[in-house]
C-alpha cells in the first residue's frame, strides 16, 4: 500500500484536486447547473441501482472491443510486417493504404449496417477498421526502420526465416508497434461509442446515450464515471503488458 | 581455417567505387589487420568477405569458393557489439549455437556458452543480464564469446575495441590473441579492422594498409613467429618502432594527399566522385 501511494501520489493528487474542484463548483458554491452537473454524492449512490445494467453493458462492450481489437492487432501486425519487409509489395499497396486509411471510419457506418448481417458484426467491423489502419501503418514503419545491424547480425548467424521473424524482426520493431497498438486501443474506445449508438441494446456507450435521451444526467454522469474507470483499468493492463514486452529498452 | 584470395577485387556503392584492384592472398590461420584512413574501404572489404555485400564471384574466394552471402563459417564481431538488446547476454550466444549445433539440447548449448563466457574472462553471473545492464567491455566480450563459441574458421572483426577504454581494450586484445594462438595448427583466420597502428602491430601476422578510395592495398608487412611484436617490446624494440613510424607516415601521407585533393576539387567545383561505371570501363 505504501509503495502504491509512493508510485501514484501524483495521479492521486490530480484526481483529488479535480474531485474537490467539482464538489466546490457544484455542492459548495453552486456555480454549475445542478441539472447538467449533479452532485457527485448523488451520482455515487445511484451505482447499486444501475450496477446490473452497467455490468451487462460492460460485458457487451468488452465482447465487441476485444474481438475487434485482437483481430485488428493480428491482421495489422501480420500484414504490416509483410509489407514492411517486402519493398515490392509495399510499392504497390502504399497508394491504396494511403487512400483508404484516410476515410474517416464513422462515415462507413451506413455501409457496415447494410453489408453485415447483424449489428454486432457491423460494430466489430467498424472498431476493427479504426484499429487496423493505425496498427498496419505503425507496423510497416516499425519494420522498415529496424536497425540494419540487427538484421545483418541475424544474417551472419544464418537464422531460419521464422526464427528471424519472431526472435529478431518483431522484437526489434516492437517499441513502435506497441505505440501503434496503444493509439489503436484509444481509437477503438471512440469507435465503440459510435458503434453502440445504432442498433445496440446494451453497452457502456449505449447506457450513456439511452439516459441522456431522457435527460437523466445524474445517471449519464454515473455512466461516464463507470466507463472512465473501465478505460483506466484497461489502459493500465495494456501498459503493464507493454512494459513487460519492452523491459529491455532504456526508458523502461 | 580458411584461406582468402582477393583477385583484383572491385566494389562500389551505387556509382561510387570504394575498392579497386585489391589483390592479396591470405593463408589459413593468418591474423590480418587492415589499416587505413576513414572511408578507405576497410569495413567494406570485411563486409564483402562476410557476405554482407556481394562481390563478383571470382574476385573473392574464401576457402577456394566464391562468397555467396553470410555463413556460420564466417563469424563477425562489430564495433557496436551486435548483441540483440531484447535477449539476455547468454541467449545472444545460445541463439548462435542453436544454428551451429542443431542437434544439441538447451543444456549442451548453455554449457558451451558458459565455457566461452569463462574463456573471455566474464563472470557467469552476467549470463542472464540484458546488454543494457552490461558495460561496453562486457558487451564486447559477450559478442566475442559468441563469435568464438561458433568455432568459425574465419573471424571478421570490425574495429571491435574502438569504443573501449585503454585498459579494457588491452585486456581484450590479449584475450583474443591468446585464443587465436591457442588454436595452434587449427588457428582461425582473422581479419581485424583497426585505426590503431599499435593495435595492428600487436595482433597481426599480416598488416595490410589500404589507400584512399577507390582503394587498393598500398603497403603490406608480414611477421614471422620470431619477429611478431609482443606487448612488452612494442614500444622498446627499435625495429618495431621504425615500422610503427613508417606505417604512421604512410597513412598520414595518404590523409594529407586526400585533404589536398579535396581542397583542390572544392576550389574547382568538382564533386570528386569516381564513377563506378567509368572506372570499370577504364579497368
Amino acid at each position: 500500500m505504501g509503495n502504491f501511494l509512493k508510485s501514484y501520489w501524483g495521479v492521486i493528487a490530480i484526481g483529488s484536486f479535480v474531485l474537490i474542484g467539482y464538489i466546490l463548483l457544484t455542492d459548495v458554491f453552486g456555480v454549475l447547473s445542478p441539472f447538467l452537473f449533479p452532485s457527485i454524492f448523488d451520482v455515487v449512490i445511484l451505482f447499486p441501482k444501475y450496477s446490473d445494467q452497467l455490468f451487462t453493458g460492460l460485458k457487451s462492450s468488452l465482447l465487441l472491443l476485444t474481438t475487434a481489437y485482437v483481430l485488428a492487432a493480428i491482421c495489422g501486425i501480420a500484414l504490416g510486417t509483410l509489407i514492411g519487409l517486402k519493398s515490392g509489395i509495399r510499392k504497390n499497396v502504399t497508394p491504396y493504404i494511403n487512400a483508404f486509411s484516410a476515410i474517416p471510419v464513422p462515415l462507413l457506418t451506413p455501409y457496415a449496417i447494410n453489408l453485415f448481417p447483424s449489428f454486432k458484426a457491423a460494430s466489430i467491423f467498424l472498431i476493427w477498421l479504426a484499429a487496423f489502419w493505425v496498427i498496419l501503418g505503425t507496423t510497416i514503419g516499425a519494420v522498415m526502420s529496424i536497425d540494419k545491424r540487427y538484421l545483418e547480425t541475424a544474417s551472419t548467424l544464418e537464422l531460419p526465416k521464422m526464427e528471424k521473424l519472431f526472435r529478431i524482426i518483431l522484437p526489434a520493431a516492437s517499441p513502435s508497434i506497441l505505440v501503434g497498438c496503444s493509439i489503436a486501443l484509444t481509437l477503438s474506445f471512440m469507435m465503440l461509442a459510435v458503434a453502440e449508438m445504432f442498433g445496440a441494446t446494451s453497452g457502456m456507450a449505449y447506457f450513456v446515450q439511452y439516459y441522456s435521451d431522457f435527460a437523466k444526467f445524474d445517471v449519464v454522469m454515473l455512466g461516464f464515471l463507470f466507463t472512465a474507470s473501465v478505460l483506466v483499468l484497461i489502459m493500465y493492463i495494456f501498459d503493464m503488458i507493454k512494459h513487460r514486452i519492452l523491459h529491455w529498452t532504456i526508458n523502461n | 581455417m580458411l584461406d582468402v584470395s582477393m583477385n583484383n577485387l572491385q566494389f562500389g556503392y551505387d556509382k561510387e567505387l570504394v575498392l579497386s584492384g585489391v589483390d592479396y592472398k591470405v593463408k589459413a590461420g593468418d591474423f590480418v589487420c587492415l589499416l587505413g584512413q576513414s572511408g578507405c574501404g576497410k569495413s567494406t572489404l570485411l563486409r564483402l568477405i562476410g557476405g554482407l555485400e556481394k562481390s563478383s564471384p571470382q574476385e573473392l574466394l574464401v576457402g577456394g569458393r566464391p562468397v555467396d552471402g553470410p555463413s556460420l563459417d564466417r563469424a563477425m564481431v562489430f564495433q557496436d557489439y551486435g548483441l540483440f538488446p531484447w535477449m539476455t547476454a547468454g541467449d545472444n550466444i545460445e541463439i548462435a549455437l542453436k544454428q551451429k549445433y542443431r542437434d544439441w539440447d538447451k543444456h549442451q548449448r548453455k554449457a558451451k556458452a558458459l565455457e566461452w563466457v569463462r574463456n573471455l574472462g566474464l563472470d557467469e553471473d552476467l549470463y542472464d543480464k540484458y546488454p543494457m545492464n552490461l558495460s561496453g567491455g562486457q558487451r564486447q566480450r559477450f559478442a566475442t564469446a559468441r563469435a568464438f563459441a561458433l568455432d568459425a574458421p574465419l573471424l571478421l572483426m570490425d574495429e571491435p575495441f574502438g569504443a573501449l577504454d585503454a585498459v579494457t581494450k588491452a585486456l581484450l586484445q590479449d584475450t583474443v590473441l591468446e585464443l587465436w594462438e591457442n588454436g595452434k595448427e587449427n588457428r582461425k583466420t582473422i581479419f581485424f579492422v583497426t585505426h590503431s597502428v599499435e593495435e595492428a602491430l600487436l595482433l597481426a601476422t599480416d598488416i595490410l594498409v589500404l589507400g584512399q578510395a577507390p582503394s587498393k592495398i598500398i603497403y603490406t608487412h608480414s611477421f614471422t613467429e620470431a619477429t611478431k611484436p609482443r606487448r612488452e617490446t612494442l614500444f622498446t624494440d627499435p625495429a618495431i618502432l621504425d615500422l610503427r613510424n613508417h606505417l604512421t607516415k604512410i597513412i598520414n601521407d595518404e590523409i594529407n594527399e586526400r585533404a589536398s585533393r579535396l581542397k583542390e576539387e572544392k576550389a574547382n567545383g568538382d564533386p570528386g566522385k569516381t564513377s563506378f561505371f567509368k572506372r570499370k570501363k577504364a579497368v
